[in-house]
């Protein structure tokens, strides 16, 4: 049976397969015939031979285009002249249609060159983002620029006379600032009962010299009354909610003792990038400290705002010295004092008693250079592969430069293709470091600013950036693209070299970044662990430590210490003034026979006698102190590392004395190992323990069985509960406190290996992406081969083998340079691993290993191919 | 029969013409053509629709798609250039035609 609406169905069909008949035009061909077959079935046709005259009369596809290209062209009445200007319109309009239709065409090259990319350029933005935050710490304050830290060369704290002094004899010092650590105390109210560790105690000028934003209250006299307090929103919120705080009472409970604060000001809380934070601020004429009116306690945070006019600092700071000398008469007493910008103490200060632990201006550029290695391995990446893919527009260029395009307008045409991927990725980019961003604040515990739109410049110069590297990266293939010959290539002579020598260099090049990378990575962890791992010469696992707070638990120790030792589950119980890894007291003492200057600087640990044994630590020499010997309370216990210092082959022998404390000479009754009680960065330091009168201890250390942990640690809670009601029991796990030292270590070995896959990533998506052009111009080499005779193996071989040696090339440009890096990194830490070939060696075989199984499935792929088909169209 | 060159000549003011009575489809002008040349005057029918497609991309004519008992058909309509068009063409050919007038009176014979 005829089906007339399958035949034209099938008539269309062969209409579409005529590029120059569109949609609309053919559809009106249909109408057309529909009415032609309609009038011949009326006048009496079968359906059949109407459909067949009136196809015939429209005439075959050839015939209808042939029309349509005639009138199209020949009518000759609208000719578009040519004329460079408006030309160059035109020509931009299709050179975006060229680079869309390249995009889509090749879609796998797009996304290779695209994703390895947007990939590069947006770590590189993050950590741009994060490098901009830590050089923005304390560029808030509006006297940034005259403000100056005093410090000396040891700590980063001074006595408190030393600044009111420096103003009255100096004139370059217009104001000061001082503070100091509240310490933490007991807040309650009706709904909250909760201790802050962050107070501050400030003078008055504190709003003189910091830009902190005071909402509430009066700048100049808030702090300027003995129990005055400015509080932090975020505290103010905490207390009394939506209301103002101004004028109401605060009570802390220190202890046993309690006391009002009138809150006199409210801030906004403080910017992160602040290097040194605080909830609230007491005004200084509150503290009572003994150490108040001293010349020689370091204690007090102290800022200094100079006069305008360029202060000579480091004239400044000698004539500080000597002034100094003539203040503190003491022969032995020896500091340099040092002026440390405001803005630079985040970056550069690394001194005892800082605020908080400081970012290194070191860590800063190793990112600063890897975020530089990852952007490189990307915008190589792209110029490889649009060079490589240049040899698939050879007859583009060759036609266009027939047709009259100069070289100079396929340049431009070129740099514009790079320039638009450039923007594309830009997009991809921000979108994705905006997305990354919270998760980044999270892992290494950041507070970077989630909306990025908050730093319109910042976006303008990364956009510039990208617009930079997308001409950069477009100019050599715009060169190679535009130096085709024409006449070569539209007769089939051109030649096109595949070992280019500038893509092995960029291939080398990229691959010695990887396997430094990879190898400093391997370092990097292996030092962690070690670090991790190291016997610390004490064991610091299942040791809970707690303040002792109050009379209820100081004035009962005894008492306290026997209820807690009927739990079987508490090995050991020790009271002591001090923490290992905590502060203690760096203060002057006497060594027998030795003249001043020649006695070491030593730590102190205040402890009983079973602190030895609750740390587990080793006695190598004497005993230990009892405490059934009364004369204990007066003798020391010293680390080897102090033995050694002073020089004493056996000090059991000799005496100490600490006139500051007013303790007389005590004989070393013992000596112990060496233990690590700070970061492994840092030597072990010489140390002395000794017993202190009991009402100076201040807090327990108890060691318990790793199992039932959580029930020990509430029959120590209600333990506390029977002997203090005011306080409420808190503790922390010592290992955890001691890992804390290694937060930084850590987060950052975290972001190296992260950046290490990344870059790893992109330069194999790259490599990848390389092998299949070459496989596709050297298909039918394959194929050639394979005919007469060629094993898979010694195929895979022949192409594998070109790559394998840049790769080994690079290697042996990543080994010295990582070693260089990594020696130098590791002079950083006080106790660390080795540098031995084998990390090398490992981390030369994984870049091999990763980039030989990136390219070998497509090679054997290639290499099986049936080389009937490969050779077919020869 | 009429040569194509003379064909390709006339198709315009033709075409043209045909609209100025109202709007039409590409199959009725043909038919119309064909009727009043009494057959002497027949267009290939894919010629038709390039030249159709020249003059709406010139302004001469504007076009529409109509539903007619359940299928499309696309409709032109002459524009008001294209009726100036129109009257320019008439000019030229009533000239050309009086030339002729002139010329062959009395007919001579063709013979």
């Amino acid at each position: 049976m005829f089906d007339l609406k399958k035949e034209i169905t099938n008539w269309k069909k062969t209409l579409h397969k005529n590029p120059s008949l569109e949609d609309g035009y053919i559809e009106e061909l249909e109408s057309h015939l529909r009415d032609k077959i309609e009038d011949y079935t009326n006048n009496g046709m079968s359906k059949e031979g109407a459909f067949k005259k009136a196809k015939e009369e429209i005439g075959d596809t050839e015939k209808i285009s042939e029309e349509f290209y005639m009138t199209d062209n020949l009518s000759g009445s609208k000719k578009i002249l040519w004329n460079e200007k408006s030309g160059i319109l035109i020509l931009a309009a299709n050179y975006f249609k060229i680079a869309f239709r390249m995009i889509k065409k090749h879609k796998s090259h797009s996304f290779i060159n695209i994703a390895g990319f947007a990939l590069g350029f947006t770590c590189f933005a993050l950590i741009a983002y994060f490098v901009k935050f830590q050089l923005s710490y304390d560029n808030f304050h509006v006297n940034k620029d005259n403000i100056y830290r005093l410090t000396t060369t040891k700590y980063a704290t001074v006595p408190d006379l030393w600044a009111p002094g420096l103003k009255e004899s100096f004139p370059q010092v217009r104001s000061f600032v001082r503070m100091q650590h509240f310490g933490e105390t007991l807040i309650e109210n009706k709904t909250n009962k909760f201790y802050d560790k962050d107070g501050l105690y400030a003078d008055s000028t504190f709003f003189d010299i910091f830009s902190f934003n005071l909402v509430e209250g009066n700048a100049r006299t808030a702090l300027a009354e003995p129990y005055s307090i400015v509080i932090t929103k975020q505290l103010s919120e905490k207390l009394f909610g939506k209301e103002n705080p101004l004028g109401k009472t605060i009570t802390f409970f220190d202890g046993d003792s309690k006391q009002n604060y009138k809150v006199t000001g409210l801030i906004n809380n403080i910017p992160a990038n602040s290097h040194f934070t605080f909830s609230f601020l007491v005004s200084e004429s509150t503290n009572k400290a003994w150490w108040v009116n001293n010349w020689k306690m370091h204690q007090f945070y102290s800022y200094l705002l100079l006069q305008n006019n360029n202060v000579n600092i480091k004239e400044l700071a000698t004539n500080i010295d000597t002034w100094l000398k003539g203040k503190i008469t003491d022969p032995n007493w020896n500091e340099t004092v040092r002026l440390q910008k405001l803005t630079s103490i985040h970056l550069h200060s690394h001194l005892r008693s800082e605020f908080g632990v400081n970012e290194d201006i070191s860590t800063i550029y190793l990112f600063s250079m890897i975020a530089l290695l990852i952007l490189l391995i990307a915008i190589v990446n792209y110029i490889n592969l649009t060079t490589a893919k240049a040899v698939n527009r050879a007859k583009e260029v060759a036609l266009r430069k027939t047709m009259g395009s100069k070289r100079s307008q396929l340049i431009f045409q070129f740099l514009g293709e790079t320039v638009l991927l450039s923007v594309i990725v830009f997009g991809i980019s921000m979108l994705a470091v905006e997305l990354i961003i919270p998760s980044l604040n999270n892992l290494i515990q950041l507070k970077l600013d989630q909306n990025l739109l908050n730093f319109p410049l910042f976006i303008l110069q990364l956009f510039g950036l990208i617009l930079f590297i997308g001409l950069l990266s477009g100019i050599y293939p715009a060169l190679v693209l535009s130096a085709f010959q024409p006449s070569a290539i539209l007769k089939g002579t051109a030649k096109f070299s595949s070992k280019n020598f500038l893509k092995r260099i960029l291939v080398i090049f990229q691959f010695a970044v990887t396997s430094f990378l990879i190898i400093s990575s391997f370092l990097i962890y292996k030092q962690m662990n070690y670090v991790n791992s190291k016997n610390l010469g004490f064991n610091k696992d299942h040791i809970i430590t707690f303040p002792l707070r109050s009379a209820g638990i100081t004035k009962n120790l005894d008492a306290f210490r026997n209820a807690l030792a009927a739990n079987s589950n508490i090995i050991s119980i020790s009271f002591t003034a001090n923490l290992p890894g905590g502060g203690d007291w760096g203060i002057p003492y006497q060594a027998e026979g030795k003249n001043q200057a020649d006695v070491p600087e030593a730590r102190w640990l205040v402890v009983d006698q079973n602190f030895i044994s609750t740390y587990g630590m080793k006695i190598i020499k004497g005993r230990n102190f009892n405490k059934s010997i009364e004369s204990d309370k007066n003798n020391y216990i010293i680390n080897e590392t102090e033995a050694k210092e002073l020089g004493w082959k056996n000090p059991l022998s000799k005496r100490l004395s600490i006139n500051y404390f007013n303790r007389k000479w005590g004989n070393i009754i013992g000596v112990v190992k060496d233990f690590n009680y700070r970061s492994l960065h840092k030597r072990i330091e010489p140390l002395v323990m000794f017993i202190p009168p009991d009402n100076w201890y201040s807090n327990a250390s108890i060691k318990v069985r790793g199992s039932g942990l959580s029930s020990t640690i509430s029959y120590i809670k209600r333990t506390w509960e029977k002997f203090e009601t005011r306080n409420p029991f808190t503790f922390s796990f010592l290992d955890e406190e001691f890992n804390k030292l290694y937060i930084d270590d850590q987060k950052n070995m975290e972001m190296i290996t992260m950046l290490t896959a990344i870059a790893v990533f992109i330069a194999c998506l790259g490599l990848y992406a390389m092998m299949v052009h070459t496989l596709t111009n050297r298909t039918k080499e394959i194929g050639i081969r394979k005919i007469l005779g060629a094993k898979l193996s010694s195929i895979v071989g022949l192409i594998s083998k070109e790559f394998i040696i840049l790769i080994i090339i690079a290697n042996l440009i990543a080994c010295p340079a990582a070693y260089y890096f990594l020696k130098n990194w590791l002079q950083d830490f006080a106790y660390r691993v080795s540098l031995t070939p084998l990390i090398f060696i490992a981390g030369c075989m994984i870049s091999l290993v990763v980039a030989f199984t990136t390219i070998i499935y497509k090679i054997i792929k290639a290499a099986n191919t049936n080389p009937v088909n490969s050779l077919r169209y020869e | 029969m009429v040569s194509k060159a003379l064909v390709a000549a006339s198709t315009k003011p033709m075409i043209l013409s045909i609209l100025r009575g109202g709007e039409n489809y590409g199959y009725q002008i043909i038919q119309r053509v064909k009727e009043i040349s009494g057959g002497k005057l027949e267009w290939a029918d894919g010629m038709l629709y390039p030249v159709l497609h020249r003059l709406e991309k010139d302004g001469l004519v504007t076009t529409q798609w109509k539903l007619y008992e359940g299928r499309m058909r696309k409709y032109y309509k002459i524009t008001e250039a294209g009726k100036k068009e129109l009257a320019e063409e008439r000019k030229q050919w009533l000239s050309v035609h009086k030339v002729f007038l002139e010329l062959w009176e009395p007919i001579p014979s063709f013979e």
